[in-house]
């Protein structure tokens, strides 16, 4: 062979050895490692670099164990636990679930565990022990804890009831588990023992496993199918044990690769039955086992790997599977799948702005900003770059399109429409129009023959078989928009044609209909469009989010309801019916189901000022999803995103009453008032903590809250009422916590609120009033008693007084008949001594008296003499009446008798005179010490017939004389007949003539003096004088009877004043 | 080949420390420790096949950290043979806080609890050539599962190299590393031992030196080697003392002698310098060495001389 050829040969051979090498290189770059590694450190408040336990509680809570603190965290933030203060040192050496709470190990050989609310001492009485070295759990679900060389400790959270198991002789157990109640592997620093628990506490030691190398046991993990253990030994790798019939089968593992097991801390089998070996100097491990036995090492995370240390403590796959690597000086790292790989082209000729993605069978061409990437599909290696020099021009590739998977059509920005045929990788220009806006190509898409170019200035359709174009724009066909944005094809060949502008169109059969699109910002410009697997179509917005056409509605989607971004640059849909949004710096996650949007900001490999191109999305055979992006291309692998089922934790952190926290249960229970309540929650994600989303209400007192990612809410004036607190959670892939968190609030109606009150208080004052009027009705019996009691005494003692009156009466009674009679029989001495009628009519033959005592003796009297021819008339009325004047008119009658018919005294003023004289010597004789007032009043008349003289002297009493029916009154002396006038000098006489005929009327006052009538008045002297004036014409008797009548009338049943005389004598 | 060769050399010079934290250290003109396996006779130079070791991490140490030995095996050309190889020898890391008594006299008393601390890791080495002339790293340690020790400085863990079995000799040498694979010390690490065994150098023209720490309570030390076979002289240089003889063993054979201390060498190193025979080649000369205070307490030797090394000042006396 000639030099030079071979020199060509070699040098073509170098060029594509340098060529293979720069792609190899550029393969490496492009695939990064397939996890995500985020390391947690002092930033994050973990403080502490030497992790030596994981594990996460009921609560969600991830606790880490350091050599300097305890850390909780709850996807935010590390908190520090105090342990100091507990009688444990900060040295956390192991820790374990009893499948709630966890329970920790520390280096002073103390024990604590989670009680739920703070960490609680539980070996307290056991002191001064080594360093607790490990803790598990027996099949009874007992806490266990391993000491250095104190043996074992059968824990409980009552501390005085743990019991210690101790080896005969000194053995340092560093791991150990359970085979059954009383039967566990103990691993030492010099091998694995089987031993027993006997009753007395000691650890039998039955045999040391001698399959098993007398290295040091560092962990013994129970298989997940709890079939048997793994076991790792310090230096000489590690062993799986299996255990039938009390047999141990014992096997070396080894890896089906030339790598030794060494220095492997812990082994923990995940969820997936993939094994994690943790080792000093080589790193954290994941395995598996191949179908021989030997382990398959499926990662190695290393520093060389790009893990952030070769030295891993423990490792623990939490709740949503993610994996948490305790770090050995390196802090805690969380390990989860990478489901985003980020692709950028190198070589600045190429270009890295992708604005375009097609994938073609093995091939995948990238459009740039420089021309077009064709990439091996397995590989990710760049095959070629066509630019200038290739057919294309130097222009942004902005869409590529192929209906038959040969031949390309590659649109561009300026330079119009280009085609490729990708076996002869021959590029040629397609004509299509001439114009600078006809040549901006937006998109090309197609069906079978059909490929519509969507451009700046309007839209071409193509029948590639025949090459027969048709042109769409306003004018014809009616877009709404000569600018065409993007285009679409759905499942039922309706092309979707969106513009700037709020019309989304649709071509079907040559004819254009419009679908107007509201927007709440009135002005809306149309973007990418895709078709979901229920045949909605989606499509994106500069500005207003996204809108969903489903039948006759149209949803719209924004910030608001949880997208990125409102500006879309490109949405697809994945084969979970997810639509993918990508925006300017991130990407929106809308769940179809229910609506429910995760927003991604970060991409590993990426920066912030990223943006997502115009329509730059594809989905490959594999279901891949690949972004075009302004800083290369990302691919999204949905497998190694499985949707998070587990929901969120979701807890309550604090309840303050009035700003004052307070120590809550599921309920709490306030006395009445008004109360500020807050309440803080928390739904613990490890994975996306970020993304977890809250709704809450308060029942009794609002509605469903909107969803938020606030965690805490406050009720500023809660009164009396029963509050239901509910609060659900869900992750950023909208699973929701199954069952509602909920707190009740109690706050105590008061004594007036409650519904008993009123009834009560209406029943009470039923009883009140009932007790009222039974006090009453007690209080008046009682007393209707005492006073029956009074009465019948009163009644006894009127009785008594009654029966005394009685007899008084009785007495008064026969006194009275006594005195009556004595009085009537008075009466009968008085009349025996006034004058009697035949004297009367003799001496008198025309006259009448009236006499009518007020009593049955009278103080009245008349008399009447005969001497010398005259006859002598006395009317006298003496003091007082009933028995004294009966007294005085004996005492009169006497002493006139004496005076008139013994001394023969007849003239009228010496016998009134003589009489007062004797009245006055009468009553005045022997009685000096007793003045005496009594007497009587007169008129005295002397008759003398012969010589028609009538003589009158009175005292006191006037006389009437009535002649020729003239009244003419007589006055008297006006001095009576007593003692005390006696000074008055002798009485007078009046002499009259008299004449036949005369009418002589003599009467004591009682007559004119009597009360009667209507008014109860004195009958008066003047109508006295008008009856006598009235009837003196007529017989005496008559006139006796008319005065008695008249005086009856006016008496009218009243009682009688005075005793009452009228004589009456005609002359 | 020769040019690649010497850059080679010079990289390697350059990375190894020349103040380090290695036992023995490179200013001590020691080459290697030394420890028989369990069925040795004492005539070969070691009295009780175990030496003991402490590191010694200084608190602003947080990282990890690794004590490395050098040809742990016992095995190949650096390691006396008997016979043939059939010695094991194990290494044994301890921290915890029993690691480290102050009460020195107990570490080193083979029938005492000189094990005591908790085993961090172990491992036994026969004659393996995966090991020979080779590193080996034991670790990584958190520092905070060493002892703290305010009086020294930081955390102490411990390492116990003894004989199991065998009758051959396991030469070696440690290094405190913040490095599995390679020597970086630690900065403010030191090593130390209150009983060495060592091997001398063949050379005669070679000087070792050791460095016992005498603290202020000490008014006389009690200077004990063993087995030093008419191999030279012994020398005790300090402040006060420029070089004074110290009584030599002969084969198999303890010998310790008292010196006084004076004020001024309190709480300062002394220089123990051990002269090779200049007229006898003696080779493979292992030695044992101790000193006591007055009241039998061990006094450490550092690999990094407390106070660096001590310089004689004469006092002059003028007339």
């Amino acid at each position: 062979m000639h030099l030079a050829l071979k020199t060509q040969k070699m040098t073509s051979v170098v060029c594509k050895g340098i060529l293979f090498i720069f792609f190899s290189v550029l393969t490496i770059n492009a695939f990064p490692q397939s996890y995500n590694f985020r390391n947690f450190n002092t930033e994050d408040g973990l403080t502490q670099s030497y992790v030596y336990s994981i594990l996460q509680d009921v609560q969600g809570y991830l606790w880490v164990g350091t050599d300097n603190g305890l850390f909780r965290y709850n996807g935010f933030e590390f908190e520090n636990y105090p342990t100091g203060n507990s009688l444990a040192d900060n040295f956390i050496t192991c820790s374990v679930s009893d499948d709630k709470w966890p329970w920790f190990g520390f280096s002073n050989g103390r024990v604590l565990y989670f009680d739920g609310q703070k960490l609680k001492p539980a070996n307290l009485t056991q002191n001064d022990l080594t360093s607790i070295t490990h803790l598990a759990k027996s099949p009874d679900n007992q806490i266990w804890a391993s000491t250095y060389s104190d043996g074992l400790l059968k824990l409980s959270r009552d501390s005085s009831a743990v019991k210690r198991y101790q080896f005969g002789e000194r053995t340092t157990i560093i791991s150990f588990d359970f085979l059954n109640d009383t039967e566990l592997l103990a691993g030492t620093n010099t091998g694995l023992l089987y031993c027993r628990l006997t009753e007395s506490g000691e650890i039998e030691k039955i045999r040391s496993v001698l399959e098993i190398p007398e290295s040091k046991v560092t962990c013994i993990h129970k298989m997940r199918n709890e079939s048997g253990f793994y076991i790792a030994t310090e230096n000489d790798g590690i062993f799986q044990m299996t255990t039938r019939d009390n047999q141990f089968k014992i096997s070396k593992i080894i890896a089906d690769t030339d790598f030794e097991f060494t220095g492997i801390e812990d082994i923990y089998e995940d969820s997936q039955a993939k094994l994690w070996l943790c080792s000093k100097g080589q790193g954290l491990i994941k395995t598996s086992f191949t179908a021989s036995g030997k382990l398959t090492l499926i990662n190695i995370f290393n520093k060389p790997n790009g893990f952030v240390t070769d030295n891993v403590k423990t490792v623990f796959e939490d709740r949503e599977g993610n994996i948490w690597s305790g770090n050995f000086g390196q802090g805690l790292t969380l390990i989860t799948p990478k489901s985003f790989s980020v692709y950028k082209v190198e070589n600045p000729v190429y270009g890295n702005n992708i604005f375009s993605i097609y994938v073609n069978g093995q091939d995948r061409w990238i459009g740039t900003e420089n021309g077009l990437i064709k990439m091996d599909q397995l590989t990710s290696r760049i095959v070629k770059f066509y630019g200038i020099g290739s057919g294309l021009p130097k222009d942004t590739v902005t869409t590529i399109y192929s209906n038959d998977g040969k031949n390309l059509w590659i649109g561009t920005g300026r330079n119009g429409v280009f085609r490729m045929d990708t076996e002869h990788e021959g590029i040629v220009k397609y004509p299509v129009e001439n114009g600078v806006l006809e040549n901006s190509i937006t998109i090309i898409t197609g069906k079978g023959e059909q490929v519509w170019i969507g451009t700046k200035k309007g839209l071409w359709n193509i029948d590639s078989g025949t090459n027969r174009k048709n042109w769409f724009s306003i004018s014809q066909g009616g877009l709404p928009h000569n600018s065409i944005n993007c285009l679409y094809i759905d499942s039922t060949d309706k092309l979707w044609v969106s513009t700037p502008g709020s019309t989304l169109a649709y071509i079907q059969d040559e004819k254009v209909f419009k679908i107007p699109l509201n927007s709440p910002g009135g002005n809306l410009t149309l973007g990418p469009i895709t078709e979901d697997l229920n045949s909605g179509i989606w499509v994106g917005s500069n500005g207003n989010g996204v809108f969903k056409i489903q039948a006759d509605s149209i949803a719209n989607l924004t910030v608001k309801e949880g997208l990125l971004f409102n500006f879309c640059y490109s949405v697809i849909c994945d084969d979970q019916n997810n639509i993918w949004v990508g925006h300017k710096g991130g990407l929106s996650r809308i769940r179809t189901t229910d609506f429910s949007i995760k927003p991604i900001r970060n991409i590993d490999g990426i920066t912030d000022s990223y943006q997502f191109n115009s329509n730059a999305i594809i989905k490959d055979q594999q279901g891949k999803i690949w972004f075009g992006s302004d800083r290369g291309m990302v691919s999204y692998d949905p497998s190694s995103d499985p949707p998070q089922l587990q929901p969120p934790v979701l807890g309550i952190t604090s309840i303050k009453i009035n700003d004052v926290e307070i120590d809550y249960t599921d309920k709490i229970i306030l006395s009445p008032g008004f109360y500020k309540v807050r309440v803080d929650f928390l739904g613990i994600s490890l994975k996306e903590p970020a993304l977890v989303n809250y709704q809450y209400k308060l029942e009794g007192y609002d509605q469903w809250s909107e969803i938020t990612k606030n965690t805490f809410v406050t009720y500023p004036r809660l009164t009396a009422g029963d509050y239901t607190f509910i609060v659900k959670a869900n992750n950023g892939d909208g699973t929701v916590t199954e069952s509602p968190l909920t707190i009740r609030i109690i706050i105590k109606v008061p004594v007036w609120g409650k519904w008993w009150f009123y009834p009560l208080n209406v029943l009470l004052l039923f009883i009140l009033t009932f007790g009222y009027i039974k006090r009453r009705e007690y209080i008046f019996l009682a007393e209707k008693r005492v006073l029956e009691e009074k009465v019948l005494e009163r009644t006894y003692e009127i009785q008594c007084q009654k029966n005394e009156l009685e007899l008084q009466r009785d007495l008064i009674d026969e006194k009275n008949a006594s005195i009556t009679s004595s009085i009537r029989y008075a009466s009968n001495i008085q009349n025996a001594v006034f004058p009697p009628v035949e004297l009367i009519d003799k001496l008198l033959p025309d006259s009448f008296i009236l006499s009518k005592p007020k009593d049955i003796v009278s103080g009245d009297f008349y008399w009447l003499a005969e001497k010398d021819n005259k006859i002598v008339i006395v009317l006298a009325d003496c003091t007082g009446h009933g028995v004294p004047g009966a007294f005085m008119s004996l005492l009169g009658i006497t002493l006139l008798n004496d005076i008139v018919n013994i001394e023969g005294i007849t003239r009228s003023d010496a016998i009134v005179t003589k009489l007062r004289e004797r009245v006055t010597h009468s009553l005045q004789q022997g009685r000096k010490d007793i003045p005496t007032t009594d007497g009587l009043d007169i008129a005295l008349c002397v008759l003398d017939l012969q010589r028609h003289r009538l003589q009158f002297s009175g005292g006191m009493h006037n006389i009437v004389l009535i002649r020729d029916k003239k009244l003419e009154e007589v006055k008297a002396d006006r001095f009576s007949v007593c003692v005390i006038s006696d000074s008055a000098g002798p009485f007078t006489m009046k002499e009259i003539e008299c004449r036949k005929g005369d009418v002589l009327y003599l009467f004591s006052d009682g007559y004119q003096d009597q009360f009667g009538g209507d008014f109860n008045k004195k009958f008066l002297r003047t109508h006295f004088y008008m009856i006598l004036l009235e009837i003196h014409e007529l017989p005496m008797s008559k006139q006796r009877e008319i005065l008695e009548y008249r005086l009856i009338e006016w008496m009218n049943d009243k009682i009688q004043t005075d005793d009452i005389t009228v004589m009456g004598i005609r002359l | 080949m020769k040019k690649y060769t010497l850059i080679i050399l010079f990289l390697i010079l350059v990375a190894t420390p020349l103040f380090s934290q290695s036992a023995p250290a490179v200013a001590e003109n020691i080459p290697y420790l030394m420890t028989f396996g369990g069925d040795a006779s004492t005539s070969w130079g070691d009295d009780d096949f175990c030496q003991i070791f402490f590191c010694v991490i200084p608190s602003s140490q947080t990282g990890p950290v690794y004590i490395r030995v050098y040809d742990p095996d016992t095995g190949g050309a650096l390691d006396e043979v008997k016979g043939k190889f059939n010695t094991i020898v194990n290494f044994s890391v301890y921290g915890g806080k029993d690691c480290w008594s102050d009460t020195a006299d107990m570490v080193i008393d083979k029938e005492g609890t000189y094990r005591s601390g908790y085993l961090l890791t172990s491992k036994s080495f026969g004659a393996d050539l995966k090991y020979d002339k080779k590193w080996y790293s034991f670790g990584p340690f958190n520092p905070s599962e060493g002892k703290q020790v305010e009086r020294l400085g930081g955390r102490i863990f411990k390492i116990i190299a003894q004989g199991i079995s065998g009758d051959d000799g396991n030469i070696y040498k440690y290094f405190l590393s913040t490095s599995p694979v390679e020597n970086i010390a630690v900065e403010g690490g030191n090593l130390l031992t209150y009983k060495y065994h060592f091997r001398l150098s063949d050379d005669q023209k070679h000087v070792c030196q050791i460095y016992p720490f005498v603290d202020d309570r000490t008014i006389s030390v009690q200077v004990s080697n063993f087995d030093w076979d008419h191999d030279g002289i012994i020398r005790i240089f300090s402040v006060a003392k420029n070089g004074i003889l110290c009584d030599v063993s002969g084969e198999d054979n303890m010998i310790v002698r008292e010196y006084p201390i004076v004020a001024e060498e309190k709480n300062s190193s002394l220089e123990i310098q051990f002269i090779k025979n200049q007229t006898i080649q003696i080779n493979n000369n292992n030695v044992v060495i101790a000193i006591k205070n007055q009241y039998g307490i061990s006094l450490p030797f550092y690999v990094v001389p407390i106070g660096g090394v001590p310089v004689y000042s004469p006092k002059i006396r003028m007339k």
